[in-house]
């Protein structure tokens, strides 16, 4: 019986390791931070059994591992932050020049994305990272934060307004400094 | 113009949806599933046992635990008999005993000196019994007793020679007859009739 449950187990974590590591890094932002958060999953999902008899496999693993990254957010992170809908100065923002190198650019630009990102509220910016997991839909982003799918909806969308509006003020001036 | 608002837009989503992509991608070390499995495994190993074994723990402890009442409680409830229970001695015996004490606490020192260093209280159990049974009033008071040796030697004395013991009683008795009791004799009291200073006119 306990074989069977531990190459059961065994072959869960197989299958769904990857995933729950995408959530908690997503959340996160640091790799070995998401590792321990998903030892903690598992380790959680073993000792009350709740890994057995699931229905939906992933939106409760998803939800799962992020309340676990949440706790292992720092304090400061994880009230909501001021939401800063304004366009941040020219000056905090690199220049997207042209290069010779595309790849390089778009690092740049992405790393440029990514900092806009890190600099929304978390209320916005947990839906916004979840939705880019193996295309979590809005209902089960819904059901993994604990809020209506209409929620999650509104909030899905004016994160992705702010950032466009960011990036197209951004484009405008290219070559300002 | 509009045109190229919409493909600025589509831009903006399409480079959006990209960052999103890079924001997120990131691989877990290899060693991550062997990791949580290892660490599942040690739980699994320390973990607390189920079914019958984990009923069988406390109900040992609790069977232990009783059984240690029940012994202190039958410890406790037999009296101490020298100490808690004894009679005030008789003055030659409490001489006896206190002038013993000291003795014997000497002996047991001169045999182990760590005794003598720490003296082993003596243990005493002072326990109340509310319903300890009193004795039952005796008819006659004090409780009839047999004779000592002496009073026995001296009854077999009267019985054998009765005119003896009598001559030797008897000559106290018979002095005691011949001296006259005198009568009390009383002083008569005189009290002074009682003179008022103002002559009884008042």
């Amino acid at each position: 019986m306990v074989s069977r449950d531990a190459a059961e187990f065994e072959a869960f974590v197989e299958r769904q390791s990857h995933f729950v590591f995408r959530v908690a890094y997503a959340i996160l932002r640091n790799r070995h931070d998401a590792e321990d958060a998903v030892q903690e999953t598992f380790l959680k999902l073993y000792r009350n059994h709740g890994w057995k008899g699931i229905t939906d496999e992933r939106a409760f693993l998803a939800r799962t591992a992020w309340r676990v990254a949440v706790d292992r957010l720092p304090k400061s992170d994880r009230s909501p932050k001021q939401a800063r809908i304004e366009v941040e100065p020219d000056h905090e923002l690199p220049s997207i020049a042209p290069s010779p190198e595309q790849h390089a650019i778009a690092a740049c630009q992405h790393g440029t994305i990514h900092r806009m990102i890190d600099s929304l509220p978390e209320e916005l910016r947990q839906p916004l990272v979840l939705s880019a997991i193996d295309e979590l839909n809005s209902r089960e982003i819904a059901a993994i934060l604990g809020l209506p799918e209409g929620t999650v909806r509104t909030r899905l969308m004016r994160a992705r307004q702010i950032l466009k509006l960011k990036l197209a003020t951004m484009m405008e001036k290219p070559y300002a400094r | 113009m509009p045109d190229n608002a919409i493909s600025d837009r589509d831009e903006l989503d399409l480079l959006l949806d990209s960052a999103l992509v890079a924001y997120i991608d990131s691989d877990p070390s290899p060693n991550l599933r062997s990791r949580v499995l290892s660490a599942t495994t040690q739980r699994r190993g320390s973990e607390f046992p189920t079914g019958w074994a984990m009923w069988a723990a406390p109900a040992l402890a609790a069977l232990l635990l009783i059984t240690i009442l029940l012994i202190h409680h039958r410890t406790a409830v037999v009296p101490s008999p020298p100490v808690a229970h004894q009679s005030a001695p008789h003055g030659p015996e409490l001489a006896t005993s206190a002038s013993k004490a000291p003795n014997a606490n000497q002996a047991m020192a001169a045999t182990s000196p760590l005794r003598l260093s720490q003296p082993r209280p003596i243990r005493t159990t002072h326990t109340v019994t509310p319903s300890q049974p009193t004795l039952p009033r005796q008819e006659v008071f004090p409780t009839p007793a047999p004779l000592s040796p002496e009073e026995q030697a001296l009854v077999a004395e009267v019985n054998r020679n009765p005119e003896r013991v009598s001559r030797q009683v008897e000559p106290s008795a018979a002095r005691s007859d011949e001296e006259p009791i005198e009568p009390l004799r009383v002083a008569a009291i005189h009290i002074p009739p009682l003179n008022p200073p103002d002559g009884g006119t008042n």
